[in-house]
């Protein structure tokens, strides 16, 4: 191990869906000193007494990461960081990339100055990888290109995370950032954003559309994602690492909207085939461009590639250098998952 | 023989956030002009533009200005340096967009136009929204005589919702933002949106603005300082019009803005939101018929405007930024014809006069409390 159970270490993002997952986890772990940034002084996170018994202490920094002076503050003394803040709501390019990359690069300016770091762990994410020209059925590993033609994918979300990815590349290779890079395919679980992930399904016109058809479809339960962070963090020999997390059993977008509607919540839906899918993107991006973007190009080819082309995903690379193998089986995942939407569910209804 | 391109308005743009990315798209998207070049004070940003719009980006104004030779400057920096930097375009030779709010204050915007004069130079302010298409109609019903000559009653809405939205997000993490380092707080960013529809029919340089300015408790909220979210203005410009300025941040939906004009004969309604016109005659009917004819004809009125957007839509003249697209067209005409600008130097003058008694009047209610 790189770190001791007394290092303090860094979790930016810490009050967010798997920011707080991960700061339990390094509880679990045994870390004493956990350092939790986040915005707002109101953002909930984790207290000693409701993690995992042993002696731990939940320092909260209120901090924004586009302000320096907070980034050095936040760093100081750190030996581990567990980057995953990043704006993923933003609609413009412009807040999009200084809100997470800008903040980033602030982040990593502040770190390397302190000299104190061992591991910067970078959270990336699938949407940054480009399936235009891979075939379908093709695997989707670390190796695969990233997609760099922001506009045309129009999808801030998207520039926001390869931006952030090439920055932390960028330090590796200039000021030798000991950085490793874990990227999740679609994380689900209790506190999760979105109910159905848009690899299964979008719908942008009041119904329902089923887009995934048969593809596997990456899960990566937030448990097992969060154990897969935490150990990037402390593991010898990573440095530079770039590494995709799923878990290992992928159901297929199917079978999951099906699994959903059983347990979950029924609501009709409309099953459209890739090559209308395709022809539907394509005509649309088309449209925008000659009547300059009088309406949005949200659907897209390259987006339609990257989500609903059919890929296959592997995780061999993070189970061999992390030694790591999804801990929560996918049905009891997917019964906390229910379990979760049925309250939250209920609670509305009630 | 030359391509079109080669005539096209050479524009480069000064300030690389999120308000001119909206530019970039339409500035990338027009038949008659070449973007040439995005400057930022911090580079990275510049880089992010230039990288998405295949246009080269600089470190020095210097180089930006030697190299890209832009024949039109846009300005979507912080309004603290717009007059700074629209000075330095214009003593450069170049034509100007401002962003909204175009200056500091009336001293400054007034220093700016006369140069430009001097200079015979077009500068254009970013009223964007005067140029919608139902405010072009409703223009020309004025024009023609529907509401009974000139409005002298203006009333102007403009709501922004101060939750959840990425503008006020950006506001509340940061309390050193700058736009709450504006005397005038946020609401002078914004204002100028309710401002000029009612600046536009005035007489005079300088209306009278009464105002009212208080904070919402849901903005305290949010964790930021203390910086009025609600503002309430009459303004007279001692001539005939009157005008009535409502900036929300509760009313519904958000970004709703309409403005609505009212004159001897009647009103236009204009929902900028909806980009519906709706006209109320004050044409009196027999008793009982006054419930039913007017409502009926309002009925039709909106089905009418609704089968006019989609029409226009599917025409594609029907566009999100319509009113970015017509103001931008026609100052690079004007630029190319040597036309007077789109944007006159009297309506931006007036709604100087009138932001700057507004400014005055949040900063004396923020010592007052």
């Amino acid at each position: 191990m790189i770190v001791g159970p007394n290092d303090p270490v860094l979790v930016t993002g810490a009050s967010g869906f798997v920011g707080r997952h991960v700061v339990r986890e390094l509880a679990r772990h045994g870390f004493r000193h956990i350092v939790c940034l986040v915005r707002r002084p109101d953002a909930p996170v984790w207290t000693e007494g409701e993690l995992p018994p042993g002696e731990v202490e939940i320092e909260r920094v209120v901090a924004d990461l586009r302000n320096p002076a907070h980034c050095s503050a936040a760093t100081k003394g750190v030996r581990v960081i567990y980057h995953l803040a990043a704006d993923v709501s933003a609609k413009s390019f412009a807040a999009a990339f200084s809100n997470t990359v800008i903040a980033t690069a602030n982040l990593l300016e502040a770190a390397l100055a302190q000299g104190t770091l061992r591991r910067f762990v970078h959270v990336g994410s699938f949407a940054s990888y480009s399936g235009l020209d891979l075939p379908r059925g093709a695997i989707v590993d670390e190796q695969c290109p990233l997609e760099r033609r922001y506009q045309e994918i129009y999808s801030p979300y998207v520039m926001a995370k390869t931006e952030q990815d090439l920055l932390v590349m960028k330090y590796g290779a200039d000021y030798r950032l000991p950085y490793v890079i874990v990227r999740p395919g679609a994380v689900y679980g209790p506190g999760a954003r979105e109910r159905i992930t848009a690899r299964v399904g979008i719908s942008p016109f009041g119904f329902f559309m089923h887009l995934g058809g048969n593809n596997e479809l990456p899960l990566t339960y937030v448990e097992n994602w969060a154990e897969a962070i935490v150990r990037a963090g402390w593991i010898e020999g990573l440095e530079g690492e770039v590494m995709n997390i799923v878990d290992d059993e992928r159901p297929r977008c199917r079978e999951f909207l099906r699994w959903y509607l059983r347990n979950i919540r029924r609501f009709p839906y409309v099953s459209i085939p890739f090559w209308l899918t395709w022809r539907f993107c394509g005509a649309w991006e088309d449209f925008c461009r000659k009547r300059r973007y009088q309406l949005p190009p949200v659907f897209n080819r390259r987006r339609a590639a990257a989500l609903w082309k059919g890929h296959r995903f592997t995780n061999q690379k993070a189970k061999r250098l992390l030694d790591w193998h999804p801990r929560v089986s996918l049905a009891t995942a997917l019964a906390s998952y229910a379990r979760y939407w049925k309250d939250r569910d209920g609670q509305c209804h009630g | 023989m030359g391509s079109a391109m080669d005539d096209a308005v050479r524009v480069g743009i000064i300030g690389c956030g999120k308000i001119a990315d909206v530019h970039l798209e339409v500035i990338t998207t027009s038949p008659v002009a070449r973007l040439v070049g995005v400057y930022d004070r911090d580079r990275r940003m510049a880089n992010q533009a230039a990288q998405r719009f295949g246009v080269p980006a600089f470190d020095s104004l210097e180089r930006w200005y030697a190299e890209a030779r832009p024949e039109v400057v846009y300005i979507t920096t912080l309004p603290t340096s717009h007059s700074e930097l629209a000075t330095q375009a214009l003593v450069r030779g170049c034509h100007v967009y401002v962003e909204k709010p175009f200056a500091m204050s009336f001293q400054e915007a007034k220093r700016v136009l006369d140069l430009a004069r001097e200079m015979k130079k077009i500068v254009v302010c970013g009223y964007n929204a005067l140029y919608c298409r139902v405010m072009e109609r409703a223009r020309q019903q004025i024009q023609s005589g529907q509401i009974g000559g000139r409005p002298f009653l203006i009333e102007s809405y403009y709501a922004y919702p101060t939750e959840g939205t990425e503008y006020v997000r950006a506001m509340t993490g940061q309390p050193d933002h700058w736009v709450l380092s504006l005397p005038g707080g946020h609401i002078q960013n914004v204002i100028s949106h309710a401002l000029a529809p009612i600046a536009e029919w005035m007489e005079g340089e300088s209306p009278r603005v009464e105002v009212v300015a208080y904070s919402s408790w849901r903005y305290h909220n949010e964790g930021s300082r203390t910086a009025p979210t609600e503002l309430r203005a009459i303004c007279y410009d001692g001539y005939n019009v009157t005008g009535m300025v409502v900036v929300s941040s509760r009313l519904a939906p958000p970004h709703f803005m309409a403005v609505n004009y009212r004159g001897a004969n009647g009103d236009l309604w204009l929902d900028l939101s909806a980009q519906s016109l709706f006209v109320r005659e004050a044409k009196p009917h027999k008793s009982y018929l006054n419930y039913v004819l007017p409502n009926w004809r309002r009925g039709n009125q909106l089905r009418r405007e609704a089968w006019l957007n989609l029409w226009e839509l599917i025409r594609g003249r029907n566009h999100v930024r319509s009113g970015l697209i017509c103001l931008t067209e026609r100052f690079y005409h004007a630029v190319r014809a040597n036309r007077p600008s789109p944007t006159p130097d009297e309506l931006i003058l007036r709604e100087m006069a009138m932001l700057d008694q507004i400014v005055e009047a949040i900063q004396s209610l923020s010592r007052g409390s």
